[in-house]
């Protein structure tokens, strides 16, 4: 019998696999599929204090292996997610995770004080990083002086498990990863979107309505594991690996390059079974390799160097 | 309840230019289809490109013989892809999926305006209809002749149909838009239901609004999960305001009715 639990700053987890922010819904899409219990935790959807409409279509444009996705946060607001969302995540079976994203620190603070006495959610992710929204977002992920500060007044809004979500459209990302860690980070998630554009030659422009997008799937997973891998090494606090991770085999390259858990995004939309089949490949790996605790695969990379 | 199976292709007929009909043998979804509902497939069992499933609207369903059929043209890698696999083989298919189309029971008599692919959920749905005691009429438009789809089907299902060609080859000449023009002079209709391109179905719902007439249409967006959790396949609509409201295609849609549909340009 393999033990696959891990625990991401006091959240407890029966395997390491969450589904990736914004790429879940809010569970029920996935609930249809398969008990959510089967999952290590569920990250909701982006939310902001205020309702947000999302940007004109097109939205999402496929590249070699990969997405562009330019949602733009579409989402009913805080208020309606307590109301109409959660409660059918009570008894799921599984921690529950939201994300907060903002144009301004005033609004993650109000959301965090709606969120903080909620037993119903078990954590709290910090979104600095969305590449789809014209202020804030990914403003607040890119200069680690203002990603610090924002952390910093979260951090005493809140005494649940703060999980802060970075950009990798930065210089050095292990610089943002330490000063939200020294500003009270309990754990860090890696990576958000690479930023990035789809020209349709026929019309002659963009093919996205926002221009731009956030570049996800198998596409950026060398990327995202190399950050891991730096990240992980640089910071105490637990490291949440995710980009582009399709497999077991996926998911466990970011475990062994540091990972304490792994988030599922893209994958979801190809194959709605992703997080039970990749949960089942890491137990399958381990007992085919004789391990026992999946503790001894994380950061075994690091070792083999 | 959301379905994921490997399934068989029965047939799969070239139709015009470009344009394919592929039968899957699928029981489940057979008997679960509706007119509107679409299926999200696989078009290739292995590799990351294309990443994404495609989405098809059902166009046609035996429930005796536990047959689903789909009828598209291929206009990327995706369908390209598609094109080239040959009867017998295994593709991986979710659905059936989506809002259907509401059958009217109140109306006497009902249109349904295709323009091009558009055809392809009309005619489920146009199957559907005629079991009933309404006046079904269909009028469908393609550039050309042998473009024009599913007058085959048609035939058989024995409803009035008429055609326009943007090159005159066949019916009327222009686009099916005009034809509906002239449709709506003549008849009185009760329901309407359209699916084509955009520019086609702003001018529908135009011509719809202003003699006040209810109906439908189906609209076609790019698309992710196909289940509703990635907020892609968003189409703009009216809210309960008249606010724009972004909704999505692929869970609150593919059909919409004409009060809700929203052209911004």
């Amino acid at each position: 019998m393999v033990d696959l639990r891990v625990d991401i700053a006091g959240i407890n987890m029966n395997n390491p696999v969450m589904s990736a922010s914004g790429c879940f819904g809010y569970g029920k899409e996935y609930a249809a599929f398969y008990k959510l219990k089967e999952m290590g935790a569920l990250v909701v959807k982006g939310t902001t204090l205020e309702p947000r409409e999302g940007n004109s279509p097109p939205r999402i444009a496929e590249t070699p292996a990969g997405i562009l996705n330019a949602v733009g946060l579409q989402n009913p607001g805080i208020d309606y997610v307590i109301r109409e969302e959660l409660p059918a995540l009570q008894g799921a079976g599984t921690p529950v995770i939201i994300n907060i994203a903002g144009n301004l620190e005033e609004e993650y603070i109000k959301m965090v004080r709606i969120l903080d006495p909620l037993e119903e959610v078990q954590g709290l992710e910090v979104n600095i990083s969305c590449p789809n929204v014209k202020l804030g977002g990914m403003a607040f992920g890119t200069d680690q002086k203002v990603a610090g500060n924002l952390v910093k007044a979260i951090r005493s809004a809140t005494s649940k498990p703060l999980i802060v979500k970075l950009s990798p459209n930065v210089t050095d990302i292990k610089e943002v990863a330490r000063a939200v860690e020294e500003e009270g980070a309990d754990a860090i998630s890696l990576v958000n979107t690479f930023l990035g554009m789809a020209i349709d030659i026929h019309r002659k422009k963009p093919v996205l309505g926002n221009l731009m997008g956030g570049l996800s799937g198998p596409a950026i997973k060398p990327l995202a594991l190399r950050m891991v891998w730096q990240v992980s090494q640089e910071v105490k606090v637990p490291v949440i690996g995710m980009g582009g991770i399709m497999t077991a085999e996926d998911a466990l390259e970011f475990i062994m390059a540091g990972a304490r858990a792994v988030a599922v995004g893209t994958a979801n939309f190809v194959n709605p079974y992703s997080i039970p089949d990749i949960v089942k490949g890491i137990g399958e790996f381990m007992v085919e390799n004789n391990y026992d605790n999946l503790l001894q695969l994380t950061g075994a990379a690091w070792r083999g160097v | 309840m959301s379905m994921l199976k490997k399934a068989q292709i029965i047939e799969h007929e070239k139709k015009g230019p470009g344009i394919y009909r592929m039968d899957f043998f699928s029981p489940e979804i057979s008997q679960k289809a509706l007119p509107g509902q679409f299926i999200h497939l696989k078009v290739r069992e292995e590799g990351y490109h294309p990443l994404l499933r495609r989405p098809f609207s059902i166009y046609d369903v035996d429930k005796d013989r536990g047959q689903v059929s789909i009828l598209y043209r291929v206009v990327g890698l995706g369908t390209h892809i598609m094109a080239q696999i040959l009867p017998g083989a295994l593709m991986e298919i979710m659905g059936p999926l989506g809002r259907p189309f509401t059958l009217s029971k109140e109306a006497e008599r009902v249109l349904l305006v295709a323009g091009g692919m558009g055809f392809a959920p009309l005619h489920f749905l146009i199957k559907e209809l005629v079991k009933g005691n309404q006046v079904v009429e269909v009028i469908t438009g393609a550039r050309t002749g042998e473009e024009l789809m599913g007058e085959d089907d048609l035939g058989r299902s024995g409803v009035k149909y008429s055609v326009a060609t943007q090159d005159g080859s066949r019916g009327f000449q222009g686009r099916v838009t005009g034809l509906l023009e002239k449709k709506l002079d003549e008849g009185n209709y009760d329901f309407l239901y359209s699916c084509g391109p955009y520019p086609m179905l702003e001018k529908v719902v135009s011509l719809a609004s202003t003699l006040g007439l209810k109906g439908e249409v189906s609209l076609e967006e790019v698309m992710a999960c196909g289940v509703g959790a990635c907020l892609g396949c968003a189409a703009p609509t009216r809210g309960d305001k008249g606010n724009l409201d972004y909704k999505k295609v692929c869970q609150e849609g593919p059909v919409f009715s004409l009060e809700e549909v929203f052209f911004d340009g």
